[in-house]
């Protein structure tokens, strides 16, 4: 029995429907990510879980247990909120104390698991202090320390790091990922980011207009996206649409670009028709037109470069071909970007291809 | 020259707001019995007999009384309002501040006569439980709205944080939202409180000779000797209202919805 069983979830507000047969099986002790841009249906989810919003239609089962009617405050899910909301009139032990105390424990059994969780989340020194004294990275982490202290079946998070600079959301994903493996609780993720997304997921589901588009590993996802709204929004990806025919030596598939022979792959689409063929940047060789050397592949393409992005460790290009396509490619920096209009050969192979129906 | 029009207005209004008070205010002290300029001397004998007469200490009593009992009445039918509306619909909300803050613009006289009719048929009649409920009427709309800001200025995610951590609907009243507002119901317990003790109108229609509060008493008073005990009395009205003003005002500035 899955721990967490989300079943054919539908939800309205008014006429507006905000999710669409939603279904999610959560194993118990994982990290699921919901991704998706704005209006995706994945905060709405989010809420559902946490019993803030019914369902118009589904369910949701813990442990086999139909919850979906719980009130919020007999579910036992913690949840960290996007703005934290820290309890202003309490000082950092009081508010992590605060669930424990809701629970009648006892004052020293809510003394010692306060303060392991101060422990946890490193903020020992600040017990007595109020919210307003703290920093958002320190607020954050109080916020998880108090969804964490009463042991929750599940911890919900709605995009917890939306509100900070890069660098303390990398370092915070590091922690609450070290904390996932230490404490074993089932999380919830809610976010846009799809680095952090990737970084932190054992899963992720990808939505879209209220619909799960794709549930699986970060790897899968990037590797074999499932159609093109997942190409696009994972990584960054060189998109052709064109047609798949069947030929004598096996199936080809054509643009305005090039014909390419696929490889005999058990996934791939094998019916006539339209396809979009997703190439990824980094499996694009580049190689100047003035290093003389041609670059060799199943396909291989001229063009210019019409920007540069340079990162120190690697250049991202994009290319104009000579049909006027854009494409994404990275390059290596070693010896600085290339400059605009600098010709370019550019080429990939079949294997790298992935191909959507 | 701003600077100079906004010194003279300024100075003109408080003249005109403080001299009627400044100049009988003296008077007080006056030793001859008349209310009137020259003074014949200084003297705290009108002040004793205030104290020890015993009617002024009555309506001062029963002014308190009543006071109190409009401040807790008001403090409950307005504070449940105010949550209660604040749960509902934008329109609703609108529709409904409306109608708990009507009684502030019908005249008092309109509401003395009105009670006074009605408490006059049910039997309330100059009892104190029908000064209280007038009283009350007048006041809940003040604690209401000082209440209404105070849950306005509240994060609604504090109450969705504290039921996601197990709070049932009345603990996270008592220990989210109640410390967090309580300057508007301490703002509004004082309004009504005020409100109550300074009122005369609707009192001069329901009060009967036992239950005078004391601002009746003054104005009863004022047709029956003119007296400096009556510039006493009103001496310390005002000092008590000033007081209670004050207060008001400081905690005004701490109602101010709090931020992160």
């Amino acid at each position: 029995m899955t721990f967490i069983d989300i079943r054919n979830i539908d939800k309205f507000y008014g006429l507006f429907q905000a999710l669409s047969d939603v279904s999610l099986s959560i194993p118990k002790g994982s990290f699921v990510t919901l991704l998706g841009p704005s209006g995706s249906g994945k905060t709405t989810l989010l809420k559902i879980l946490a019993g803030f919003e019914g369902v118009s239609g589904g369910e949701i089962r813990l442990n086999g247990r139909d919850i979906t009617a719980l009130k919020p405050e007999s579910r036992n899910f913690g949840l960290v909120f996007q703005g934290y909301a820290l309890f202003p009139h309490m000082t950092v032990f009081d508010n992590i104390a605060y669930p424990l105390k809701v629970r009648r424990r006892g004052r020293a059994e809510i003394a010692t698991q306060v303060n392991t969780m101060l422990e946890l989340v490193q903020l020992q020194k600040f017990a007595r202090r109020k919210p307003h004294e703290l920093s958002g990275g320190q607020q954050q982490r109080v916020a998880l320390a108090r969804a964490l202290v009463f042991e929750p079946d599940l911890l919900l998070l709605d995009e917890p790091m939306s509100a900070l600079d890069k660098k303390l959301r990398v370092d915070l994903q590091d922690e609450l990922r070290d904390i996932h493996h230490r404490l074993g609780t089932t999380f919830i993720n809610v976010t846009h980011d799809q680095e952090e997304a990737m970084h932190m997921s054992d899963s992720i589901a990808v939505m879209n207009h209220g619909r799960i588009e794709q549930y699986d590993t970060a790897h899968h996802l990037y590797r074999r996206p499932s159609s093109r709204f997942v190409a696009d929004f994972i990584g960054k990806s060189n998109i052709f649409a064109g047609t798949v025919t069947e030929t004598a030596a096996g199936s080809e598939f054509a643009t305005e670009e090039f014909r390419l022979r696929l490889a005999a792959t058990e996934d791939s689409v094998r019916t006539g028709g339209n396809a979009e063929l997703v190439i990824r940047p980094e499996d694009i060789r580049l190689c100047p037109a003035s290093q003389g050397r041609a670059v060799a592949g199943d396909v291989v393409l001229s063009g210019s470069v019409a920007t540069s992005t340079y990162s120190g460790d690697r250049a991202l290009y994009s290319i104009t071909l000579q049909g006027g396509r854009v494409m994404l490619t990275y390059g290596s920096a070693r010896d600085g970007a290339l400059g605009p209009g600098a010709p370019v050969q550019i080429a990939f192979d079949a294997r790298d291809g992935i191909l959507l129906s | 020259m701003s600077r100079a029009i906004f010194w003279v207005s300024t100075t003109l209004a408080l003249m005109f707001l403080v001299v009627p008070l400044a100049l009988v205010i003296p008077l007080a002290f006056n030793d001859s019995s008349f209310l009137t300029y020259p003074m014949e001397g200084f003297s705290l004998k009108w002040f004793e007999e205030v104290f020890t007469q015993g009617h002024w200490v009555r309506s001062f009593v029963n002014s308190i009384r009543v006071a109190l009992g409009t401040t807790v009445t008001a403090l409950v039918i307005g504070g449940l309002a105010a949550t209660g509306v604040m749960l509902t619909s934008r329109w609703l909300q609108i529709v409904l501040t409306g109608l708990f803050v009507s009684p502030m613009i019908v005249p008092s006289i309109v509401i003395g006569v009105a009670f006074a009719y009605s408490f006059g048929r049910m039997g309330l009649s100059g009892s104190y439980a029908g000064l209280v409920i007038a009283h009350s009427i007048l006041a809940a709309p003040l604690v209401f709205l000082s209440i209404m800001t105070s849950l306005r200025g509240l994060d609604p995610d504090l109450d969705l944080a504290a039921a996601s951590l197990g709070a049932s609907r009345g603990q996270r009243f008592r220990q989210v939202t109640l410390p967090l507002t309580a300057p508007g119901f301490f703002a509004g317990a004082l309004f009504a409180f005020t409100t109550s003790f300074d009122e005369v109108v609707v009192a001069l229609f329901i009060a009967s000779p036992e239950s005078l509060t004391l601002p009746v008493a003054l104005f009863a008073g004022l047709r029956d000797r003119l007296q400096p005990t009556l510039v006493v009395v009103a001496l310390m009205l005002s000092l008590i209202s000033f007081a209670f003003l004050w207060l008001m005002f400081w905690l005004q500035r701490l109602n101010r919805p709090q931020n992160h």
